[in-house]
């Protein structure tokens, strides 16, 4: 047997073992759950705002570092409700862009308000936010696993923001933390424009 | 022509078939589905990991009368299947898991009685939801007391978890972000329902 018809022979084998193709997402529990926790991830708007949020709570240190990112997945539950209610809230998606540059500015410009005033700047975006995920929950395969499945994703890019939030603790970090401020709130400008 | 012939027998072993294991024991089968059952049942999850975080931050000295109430409660709520025609009782259960939930984010100390009450409330609830109205005689009481054990075990895993993990203060931030997620995807669901 030549190596040619080995290999091809080795091929045809692995072939015969080839796993099944998974058109879709599938239903149920985890149906739900990878629908609502790849929602925040695959838009990028999204993404952009949550880094910040968690950017600007560990720019701001404690007590901000925990009380943005407990605010807003509550805050979030009741845009979530509005939006799963139908209870029109105009500008949604704009709402979100703004957010980006919002936050994005207050982490590049490095604005510290007092923490009221930070929460509750975190809060009436976290209203669009959840407006936009709470408009899809009533398709979702499984209602509880769906927001869970985006309240954990929230959290998790809220996290990704915080863990690179604390490299302002040395005055290099600092300056690439105000640096991803100030790329974030380009990036929603992008959004806002309809550029990116 | 060795090497591939390994090549071929690494492929192969790493393309194993599924092996379907079932239980020896008659009747057992039952069991495990009834020890798997809080694992698919979203709400049921939800509420049982939120009240065992909430029985660890406490600390589960502080709260041991509570931890013997829920399983007292679980316990009379399985059997209450039995007896009583199942009710759906998924929306005061979210509405527990939402509770708890905000108890966790806002880590508060309660009065015991307080934490009595909710363990005996969502203890029954989940309990009375856990129903397996198609089995009778053994397999039915295999297939609770699978559930019993597997909802009692999962709270002292929280439980001892929180208890364990919330000595620092980011450690304890980390559970209060854990039930703030509860609580929004409680509330989110709960709209929903009312939505509807």
């Amino acid at each position: 047997m030549t190596t040619r018809t080995a290999t091809l022979l080795m091929v045809l084998t692995l072939l015969v073992f080839s796993a099944v193709a998974g058109a879709h997402e599938g239903g149920g529990i985890a149906g739900g759950f990878y629908s609502g926790f790849v929602h925040p991830i695959l838009g990028w708007d999204h993404v952009a705002a949550m880094v910040a949020v968690g950017l600007w709570g560990a720019f701001l240190g404690n007590p901000a570092i925990w009380v943005l990112p407990i605010v807003f997945p509550m805050v979030m539950a009741i845009g979530g409700a509005l939006g799963v209610a139908g209870i029109p809230l105009p500008a949604v998606e704009t709402g979100i862009a703004t957010s980006a540059v919002v936050l994005g500015l207050m982490v590049a410009l490095a604005a510290r308000p007092p923490l009221w005033v930070a929460a509750l700047i975190v809060a009436v975006f976290a209203i669009f936010h959840g407006y936009a995920h709470g408009a899809e929950l009533p398709e979702a395969a499984n209602p509880l696993a769906y927001s869970l499945g985006f309240v954990i994703a929230t959290g998790l890019l809220h996290l990704s923001g915080i863990a690179f939030g604390l490299l302002a603790r040395w005055p290099a970090g600092r300056l690439a933390v105000r640096t991803g401020g100030g790329l974030i709130a380009l990036a929603g400008v992008g959004f806002l424009t309809g550029v990116v | 022509m060795n090497s591939l012939r390994a090549t071929l027998g690494i492929g192969l072993v790493l393309l194993p078939g599924v092996a379907l294991a079932h239980s020896p024991i008659k009747g057992l089968d039952n069991f495990y589905a009834g020890l798997l059952h809080p694992l698919f049942v979203p709400a049921h999850l939800l509420s049982v990991l939120a009240l065992g975080i909430f029985f660890g931050q406490r600390g589960p000295k502080a709260v041991q009368t509570a931890i013997i109430a829920f399983l007292v409660a679980t316990l009379l709520g399985l059997a209450a299947t039995g007896i009583v025609k199942p009710v759906d009782v998924e929306l005061p259960l979210l509405l527990g898991a939402a509770v708890t939930g905000a108890l966790v984010a806002l880590d508060r100390q309660l009065p015991l009685p307080v934490c009595v009450l909710l363990a005996v409330a969502l203890g029954l609830m989940i309990g009375f939801d856990s129903a397996q109205p198609q089995l009778s005689g053994r397999s039915w009481l295999a297939a609770l007391l699978g559930t019993g054990i597997a909802v009692y075990l999962l709270l002292l895993y929280a439980m001892v978890f929180a208890d364990w993990f919330g000595k620092r203060s980011w450690q304890r931030i980390g559970l209060r972000v854990l039930g703030s997620w509860a609580a929004a995807s409680s509330l989110l669901v709960l709209s929903l329902a009312f939505a509807a």
